[in-house]
């Protein structure tokens, strides 16, 4: 057996789809009114602040992943200019993903903590920047959310294709929705995870650190976390079956992460904790309307480390179709 | 909860440091995780050849142009030997660069420099060359119905025998995998024939009928390029005449072994009339259901 890559390009998956879930979950709460139900809502600081800081670690995670690219630094910019390729794509929507991540991070602090928009604006240096300080914040921040969420997309579905170009080489990364709808599955389910990643990032571990149980403020929170858990399940079954009708190295990879050498990471690092666990706190939310902090908590820090192992068991599942 | 006094803003940080202990816990745990199962037995891969697609892009542009090869070479037989069709450069062996196969020497376009060490028959070397990638060759190929000595030659057991022999010009155009071009059965009986081999048609095929062990298969099958050319001349217990000899066996045969048949005419034809039994020879003959006989 031979698979392909290692842990560099599965952080770097990582840290994009978190910061991808991370504000699509803040542009979710700003859009639907729920960030100013509160003075003070976390989930929204939390996703808006993260996702710039999480995608440019991420990408810098990627460059050292180029060899070439790291002796001769310049070779990076190349990347920019060919159109033809997803990767040029993904580089071109990731830097407009991190410019506008950062300013609707930095929108959010200010629109939270108006004590350091008055302290920036005491600044002598930033004082001739009249503009600025005329600014409408709240809609100028709706404005970067908007776009956050569309590039977000971007983001998160060019990491899918992605991995799904290199798919005649490696078969099970472009396996397909289904074995007759030729979609392939990898854009959706990267998806799905990073809106999960997210939510356990933002709601179940920062929002219930800050100010409790967040189903008191949103009671559908957790109907939609449920929903999101029996999605992705969902996805990850069809994602196996389709793996094994295809047959050959596909199917391999599939059994190598059923039953063989990744057995144990997909079951007890990605099942347990980051969808059968939270599915138990959730249900235990939505139906009795309680729950412990730390199983809150613990259901947060699962779902982020089940979706760090989920890409990484994906990379390293992939195996080499026979020539 | 956090303490009341911390700063709202801490749990940006919370959440930042949850991101890189994940990536932390993950570095330790996966390794334990997978020391719990049991590690596949490392195989010989692609990295074991020295691959060299990057390489050989220069033997491409050559290679691929017939106005290119005619600067060096005149002999329109040669011309069309060295010629390679663009199409196969995006083939799955096309993409691993002629240099990782052919060796010589890659990224130059000095003519005498390019083919220095060049190997024109890289299966002559299929240890090195085409087992890294094609392990687990079969004997017998079911989807085809197939023998194959593989073992023999992989083991050197027919040592005048090699990979090319029956691939022929794979990753050029030939791809007997995928039977988009598939090889001559002529070139097999040739090959048999100059090595004095048998060639009865159990040696290669895997008949799928059980008559084949008291009727050799040409009896019926009359083509060696052409499974489906059959003759039914000694077709047993009816004789195939008028509208039933261009018919096909398994038109009226159970695919494989012939069953299903009773032998009188209502197996296949229904009765338009009432008068009369299923006996329609007492009126109809094969020659044309609307002849009558005597």
């Amino acid at each position: 057996m031979q698979t392909a890559w290692g842990w560099l390009p599965a952080i770097y998956l990582f840290l994009g789809g978190t910061s991808v879930g991370a504000l699509l979950v803040a542009a979710a709460f700003e859009f639907s009114g729920k960030r100013y139900q509160y003075n003070f809502c976390p989930t929204s600081l939390v996703g808006a602040t993260v996702s710039g800081p999480l995608i440019i670690l991420g990408a810098l995670v990627l460059i050292f992943k180029l060899g070439a690219g790291l002796r001769e630094p310049w070779r990076i910019f190349y990347m920019f200019t060919h159109f033809s390729s997803v990767m040029t794509w993904g580089v071109w929507i990731i830097t407009f993903f991190i410019t506008i991540s950062l300013v609707y991070g930095f929108l959010e602090v200010m629109d939270t903590f108006p004590a350091a928009w008055d302290w920036l604006r005491a600044r002598r240096w930033l004082r001739k920047a009249k503009f600025l300080w005329n600014l409408p914040i709240r809609r100028t921040k709706r404005l970067f959310a908007g776009v956050g969420l569309v590039l977000a997309v971007g983001v998160a579905a060019e990491q899918g294709s992605l991995i799904s170009a290199v798919g005649p080489a490696i078969p099970f990364w472009s396996t397909r929705v289904l074995p007759f709808i030729p979609v392939p599955m990898m854009p959706v389910l990267f998806l799905v995870s990073a809106l999960s990643a997210g939510l356990g990032l933002t709601v179940d571990l920062a929002a219930t650190l800050a100010v409790g149980p967040m189903e008191q403020r949103v009671k559908s929170l957790p109907w939609i976390q449920m929903a999101l858990i029996g999605v992705q399940t969902l996805l990850l079954g069809m994602l196996l079956i389709t793996a094994l009708v295809d047959g050959g190295s596909a199917a391999q990879s599939a059994l190598e992460i059923i039953v063989g050498t990744y057995a144990v990471v997909f079951w007890v690092l990605i099942v347990f904790p980051g969808l059968l666990f939270p599915f138990i706190v959730y249900a235990c939310a939505a139906g009795l309307g309680r729950h412990s902090l730390v199983s809150r908590v613990g259901s947060g820090v699962g779902i982020v480390v089940a979706s760090l192992f989920l890409r990484y068991l994906i990379l390293a599942s992939g195996i080499y179709a026979a020539l | 909860m956090l303490p009341a006094h911390w700063p709202k803003w801490t749990v940006i940080f919370i959440a930042l440091a949850l991101a890189v202990f994940s990536i932390l816990l993950a570095l330790v745990l996966e390794p334990a995780a997978r020391a719990l199962m049991p590690q596949p037995t490392p195989t010989a891969t692609l990295s074991t050849l020295i691959y060299a697609a990057p390489q050989s892009w220069e033997c491409i542009f050559c290679h691929t142009s017939l106005e290119a090869l005619r600067q060096t070479v005149s002999d329109w037989a040669e011309l069309e030997r060295l010629w390679i069709d663009p199409v196969y450069v995006h083939s799955t062996h096309g993409r691993l660069g002629c240099v990782t196969c052919h060796q010589g020497t890659g990224g130059t376009k000095d003519l005498a420099v390019a083919h220095q060490g060049l190997v024109k028959d890289p299966t002559l070397h299929f240890e090195g060359k085409c087992l890294p990638c094609h392990r687990d060759l079969p004997d017998e190929i079911l989807r085809t119905r197939l023998r194959a000595p593989h073992s023999s030659v992989v083991h050197g057991l027919a040592q005048d025998l090699t990979c090319s022999d029956c691939h022929g010009r794979v990753g050029h155009g030939f791809d007997p995998v995928t039977g988009k071009v598939i090889c001559s059965m002529s070139a097999c009986i040739d090959c048999h024939r100059i090595r004095n081999l048998s060639e009865d048609c159990h040696v290669c095929h895997i008949g799928p009928h059980d008559v084949a062990g008291v009727i050799a298969c040409n009896v019926c099958h009359v083509s060696i390029e052409r499974w489906h050319r059959i003759r039914l001349a000694d077709h047993p217990g009816v004789e195939l005449v008028g509208g039933h000899a261009p018919i096909d066996c398994f038109d009226c045969h159970n695919w494989p072994n012939f069953g299903g048949l009773r032998y009188v005419c209502s197996d296949c034809h229904q009765r338009p009339h009432d008068f009369g039994d299923d006996n329609c020879e007492r009126c109809h003959i094969p020659e044309g259901w609307n002849q009558w006989g005597q």
